[in-house]
């Protein structure tokens, strides 16, 4: 069908609003609650429109097109309106910035972010940058308020994991209710509250673990004020660059949206928004690969201590201890949260260089470990916490390619430092078997390298260069010329994005949690008793 | 070991911290701040003194909340202690009749010009004192600058609360109408403190700010808080923290107080 947008004929399709088809089509109409991820809510009356034949300024984003419609988004009147909604709006956010007439100046001597325990105006806010009240206020020319604004001043919850929120800025738009609601069969965030009181949160002041959060992060996502924020990115500026990659902590492989500065990764969330992703692929990557226990330099026992060394020093030790136990003395023991091309140059070096067949890759890293290593086998070559220290300690050789130091990897001869996850490139295989590519976002710390990388050096630094150069080559032609792409049509969300209980546990056999405090709080949350919540119903005065 | 005698949120970032040092007490002077350490891991944080009492021997400092460090002071309570106050540090405000003195005071400077005022009032000045603030219910210590203000003017960025706008605009307003003043003293962030600056230059008024750069020792053995006066390298905890504003190079100040930016956001997650 045909619509009249601002004088000019659209197409439009049955069942769409106004504001899809004006977007659609080039028109802007000023809007805050609208996501396009999300049904309309109709809450912030910000696009307001005129349209022949409906009485006074209806909603764009409720209005479903009709064939003819004649509709005007520019007219003096309706940006008036819009104006004046705006203006109150800003009344009940902490509005002083938007409306200092210094604030270029200002933005001009400070440009970044500020950091404060407490958001009193847009130059200490953590959405600084990315503020959609900020936009509109420029584009409907707003520079002063009818009067003073309104000043919530009640304590921001700092005490969920991952998520602030401060509803000192929350300018109640919907938007975390509605795609919580949305994604979830049973929604965490209400409005709760009346009047000045009224706020976006958990009934009876819950913390977000109690109410049963899956933590999606859809909500600070979508929030467009800085009243939900991601407590790690918080005061980060722009990032320098963006990447979308693959999440390698599960085989649902979701699609993620990275953002990096200075070879690190503060964020990562779900590149495609209609669907909810899991707390470990938004969440806890950055607290992940930036923890302080990273293993970051090549060591080798000396003695009964461990001692930094070079890589070629631990290439050395490594060939020394391994090169006698040759044969089905061997085992090289990994799980499947390594790339594709990781298991590739494990299985060769295990088979073809120690010529060994027990090469052992855990299926599902949970359940799994410890593992029982075949009768025989002296030597072991692992990628993480897959078996007891009691049964490393029999061995005579243990070489370890991990991202954290172990109980276990006190028994390790040689102890080299792995990148993993965002850190590496290549692909993996998510649960239908299909091949996701994996982009390289951060720089691995200190000199830890990918598995493969080590693998090759390894190959090279037990005299076969030949070898260890053709399956570097053969890797990397794998890596440049594969044409997999990243999951972003998926039909539905993934199990652990929808029941926090069905998330990965475990990472290379580390417990995740134990790397994430965080975590530690979502997985147990401090819960209210059955009588306990009871009894707070019970004595709700506004039911 | 130092107590905590009151802690007071004056702002929604900004809390009055009253802790127990008296040897700091007994021989602080108008100009002058202190270097607090929370607890024994915590870093060394500058404090301008916004008041003390030597009977009691307490010190008063206006604390923002923004980052770790200042975070874990304001949750402490009466009774709770801090590892270390380092104080008086810095040079002493000079001291003079000058005629009339206009004081700006921003964000934790609405306490840090209480001193300045009550020495220069004590010294037979006239005191205009401009305090500016985001909003409504950001204003504080009303009485403490009755107390030696001739004038207090008020000003909020959104109008909520005494006049709209910034103190340099009233104090522009005022030079413009022809109202003598003499000395200017700025305590705030480097941002308010430089278009002071450049408001005061075409008059002539000599000018003094409160550098806040990051801090170390605080006598003058480290160098960390180095920053630019008139060309030349200057320490702000020996040389300083009040300069000549007009002489200042702002963004020197600004980069060097950034300098630590990466770990101050990765410890407030």
């Amino acid at each position: 069908m045909k619509i009249t947008l601002n004088g000019t004929s659209v197409t439009a399709f049955e069942g769409e609003n106004v504001l899809e088809v004006a977007l659609r089509s080039g028109v802007d109409i000023p809007h805050l609650c609208y996501h396009p991820v999300m049904p309309s809510i109709g809450a912030c009356r910000m696009c307001l429109v005129e349209i022949d034949g409906i009485n006074g300024y209806p909603a764009s984003c409720t209005t479903t097109v009709a064939d003819g419609m004649v509709v005007r988004t520019r007219t003096e009147a309706v940006r008036d309106r819009q104006r004046e909604n705006l203006e109150l709006i800003l009344l009940e956010h902490p509005s002083s910035c938007l409306v200092c007439y210094k604030k270029e100046a200002c933005q001009l001597f400070r440009p970044d972010k500020e950091k404060a325990g407490t958001t009193t105006g847009c130059q200490s806010c953590s959405n600084k940058h990315d503020c959609e009240v900020q936009r509109l206020t420029v584009e409907l020319n707003v520079t002063s308020l009818p009067v003073g604004s309104f000043y919530r001043n009640v304590e921001p919850i700092r005490t969920d994991p991952f998520i602030e929120n401060d509803p000192n800025l929350c300018i109640l738009c919907g938007r975390c209710e509605h795609i919580c609601r949305h994604h979830h069969e049973s929604p965490v965030i209400v409005f709760t509250g009346r009047g000045p009181d009224a706020r976006a949160g958990q009934a009876f002041d819950h913390t977000l673990s109690q109410t049963g959060c899956r933590f999606c992060g859809s909500c600070v996502d979508l929030c467009p004020t800085g009243s939900l924020a991601e407590r790690f990115a918080k005061w980060y500026d722009q990032p320098e660059h963006t990447f979308e990659t693959t999440c390698a902590f599960c085989d649902a492989a979701c699609a993620l949206t990275v953002m990096e500065t200075e070879g690190r990764v503060f964020s990562a969330a779900g590149l495609d928004q209609k669907l909810p992703i899991c707390v470990l692929g938004r969440f806890t990557i950055p607290y992940f690969l930036s923890s302080r226990d990273r293993l970051t330099h090549p060591e080798i026992k000396v003695g009964e201590v461990m001692r930094e060394v070079s890589w070629e020093a631990a290439f050395e030790k490594a060939t020394a201890i391994l090169t006698p136990l040759r044969g089905e003395a061997f085992a090289f023991v990994c799980d499947r949260s390594g790339t594709v091309e990781d298991r590739l140059a494990a299985r060769t070096f295990t088979e073809e260089v120690m010529g060994s067949t027990h090469y052992i890759e855990i299926e599902d890293g949970e359940d799994a470990t410890p593992v029982k290593l075949p009768d025989g086998v002296r030597a072991v070559m692992l990628t993480g916490d897959f078996v007891d220290r009691k049964t490393l300690a029999g061995l005579d050789a243990v070489v370890m390619l991990d991202c954290f130091p172990t109980e276990a990897g006190g028994e390790a001869t040689v102890l080299l430092p792995a990148a993993v996850l965002l850190e590496t490139a290549g692909h993996m295989v998510d649960e239908t078997g299909t091949e996701r590519p994996m982009v390289k976002c951060a720089r691995a710390p200190g000199q830890a390298r990918q598995d493969w990388e080590i693998i090759c050096g390894l190959i090279s630094a037990m005299g076969d260069e030949e070898r260890a150069g053709g399956l570097a080559d053969e890797i990397a032609a794998r890596i440049d010329g594969s044409d997999a792409v990243i999951v972003v049509d998926r039909q539905r969300a993934p199990d652990p994005a929808l029941d926090i209980t069905k998330i990965r546990t475990r990472y290379r056999g580390h417990v995740i949690a134990e790397r994430v405090p965080p975590l530690q709080e979502v997985q147990t949350p401090r819960g209210a008793t059955t009588e306990e919540a009871l009894s707070e119903v019970s004595t709700c005065s506004e039911c | 070991m130092f107590r905590v005698l009151g802690n007071r949120k004056v702002t929604p970032n900004a809390h009055e911290m009253i802790v127990e040092a008296p040897e700091v007490a007994r021989k602080a002077q108008a100009g002058q701040f202190a270097l607090l350490m929370v607890n024994e891991h915590s870093e060394r944080i500058p404090y301008t003194l916004s008041d003390w009492d030597k009977e009691a021997g307490s010190v008063t400092f206006i604390v923002l909340e923004v980052g770790k460090s200042t975070s874990d002071f304001v949750r402490l309570q009466p009774g709770d202690e801090v590892a270390h106050v380092t104080g008086p540090l810095g040079m002493p405000l000079e001291v003079d009749n000058f005629g009339t003195v206009a004081l700006i005071g921003g964000c934790y400077g609405l306490g840090g010009v209480v001193p300045v005022g009550r020495t220069m009032k004590a010294a037979g000045n006239r005191v205009i004192t401009f305090v500016e603030a985001r909003m409504e219910g950001m204003h504080y210590y009303l009485d403490k600058y009755e107390s030696f203000s001739d004038e207090v003017v008020q000003t909020t960025t959104d109008g909520s609360n005494g006049i709209k706008g910034h103190g340099v605009d009233i104090l522009e307003a005022r030079l413009k109408e022809g109202v003598q003043v003499d000395r200017v003293f700025a305590v705030g962030c480097p941002f308010m403190m430089m278009i002071t600056a450049q408001l005061t230059q075409p008059y002539e008024i000599k000018t003094f700010a409160a550098l806040n750069p990051i801090m170390l020792d605080g006598t003058g053995m480290c160098g960390a808080c180095r920053c630019t006066v008139g060309e030349e390298t200057k320490f702000a905890c020996v040389d300083g923290p009040f300069f000549d504003a007009h002489l200042v190079d702002w963004h020197e100040l600004r980069d060097r107080r950034a300098a630590y930016i990466r770990i101050e956001r990765d410890v407030c997650k």
